[in-house]
């Protein structure tokens, strides 16, 4: 597992510790890999039901330069992201949850862009193309793509092929399609599921490791 | 507990009606699920959970809701991918969206997110507000300062333009229809005279 400078890198998470890979974002911070993007719902501080040490150590060791998020940290939480966010030393892109997860589904799936009619009238739309279609009005939303991305499964087979838990699924699947190369957490592996039962194919994961965190 | 934010989630459950698919933003509407008494109802939660039940102190990482609240287990529930998720709110399946409010304009416009220092950021209200068929502002009438939340223009970042059915607040039920405002309920103990003295734009009828 390796770490580069100035990578995209994709992170799923969805306010806590469930679906979200712990211990990948902990070998990224012992990588020290620096100038990065981070593309993730929020930029860390977000274990809102129970607290966890997230992505907020890579703000922490500075090692993000930009961040592509809905959530930048949430309300009266302190995180050293908002300060470094605030203070003008990390590149801040929001984009609304759902227009994000769709660039990022359209990312693994060959499509440029799309149009979206979220965030039409809003700042969200400045500087975007607007276009009309049956009388109402779309913004074009380019796709989104990483270089790496770290997720987190419930568990993978002999084949790498994914299985989710809950509500963790959220980002995980849809991330795993639109990186050059996947990292994915797991609680166990196993030597195969029931094919109806999986849901990211193993040819959209390069590498499994077992989560060492929870 | 906040007892005028309950009492403002309690009058809010009411607004659903059976068979709907409802979702619940941050804020407030965090408190509605526990007050809807009908059965027949799906509550969804964008980060992918269908179907889920009221809170629980169950405390299951896995099972989580939109609002990051710990969401209970129903019999029926479902489980997707972020992606299919909002698919669902952009087409059209998503019936009621109850949504916190910073303001809204007597048009319909809302902003319940803000740039300030201390905020959220935008999440997945921006498609909500948008997408769902119905959306219902629930918040308190007026800000700390005692300003008025209902107002002519949102002086904070909209969050979707004319989007807003309904507003519930502490001092009543209102309809955005085509002409502006309309007070559909007074809150108890609220006099229509305090409700215009508070209210940024003109109520029609009033």
């Amino acid at each position: 597992m390796i770490f580069f400078d100035d990578s995209v890198i994709m992170i799923g998470e969805f306010a806590g510790p469930g679906g979200y890979p712990q211990t990948l974002v902990k070998r990224l911070r012992e990588s020290g890999a620096k100038g990065l993007t981070l593309i993730c719902n929020s930029a860390g501080g977000s274990g809102m039901v129970v607290s966890f040490e997230d992505h907020d150590i890579l703000f922490k060791n500075k090692q993000v330069k930009k961040i592509i998020c809905s959530f930048p940290a949430p309300i009266n939480v302190d995180t050293e992201a908002k300060r470094q966010i605030n203070a003008g030393e990390v590149e801040l892109i929001l984009m609304p949850q759902g227009n994000m997860i769709e660039a990022i589904r359209a990312g693994g799936a060959g499509i440029p862009a799309f149009y979206t009619p979220v965030g039409v009238g809003t700042l969200f739309s400045e500087g975007k193309e607007i276009r009309e279609f049956n009388g109402k009005q779309y913004m074009l939303q380019e796709s989104l793509r990483a270089d790496l991305a770290l997720i987190r499964a419930y568990g993978a087979d002999s084949k790498k092929n994914l299985i989710y838990k809950g509500s963790s699924r959220h980002f995980n699947p849809v991330m795993a399609t639109s990186a050059d190369y996947v990292i994915a957490e797991v609680d166990f592996c196993e030597s195969f599921f029931d094919p109806e039962r999986i849901v990211t194919p193993g040819l959209f994961v390069d590498e499994v490791i077992i989560n060492e965190c929870d | 507990m906040n007892v005028i934010k309950e009492r403002i989630a309690r009058r809010a459950a009411q607004e659903i009606v059976e068979g709907s698919v409802v979702n619940f933003g941050f804020g407030i509407p965090t408190l509605i699920a526990k007050y809807v008494i009908i059965d027949d109802v799906t509550f969804y939660g964008e980060n992918g959970i269908l179907g889920y039940g009221p809170p629980t102190d169950l405390k299951d990482p896995n099972l989580i809701d939109g609002g990051t609240n710990w969401a209970g287990s129903k019999l029926g529930m479902c489980f997707l991918d972020s992606a299919q998720s909002f698919g669902i709110v952009r087409g059209g399946h998503l019936d009621i969206s109850f949504l916190g409010g910073l303001q809204v304009s007597g048009k319909g416009d809302l902003a319940n997110w803000s740039r300030g220092k201390g905020n959220a950021g935008i999440g997945g209200g921006c498609c909500m507000a948008t997408c769902a068929k119905k959306v219902i502002v629930v918040m308190e009438h007026v800000d700390k300062q005692g300003n008025s939340r209902i107002v002519e223009k949102c002086t904070f970042p909209l969050t979707s333009p004319k989007c807003v059915d309904v507003i519930v607040t502490d001092m009543g039920v209102f309809d955005v229809v085509e002409k502006g405002l309309k007070i559909r309920e007074l809150a108890e103990k609220i006099r229509i005279e305090d409700v215009i003295k508070k209210t940024g734009v003109n109520l029609i009828g009033c």
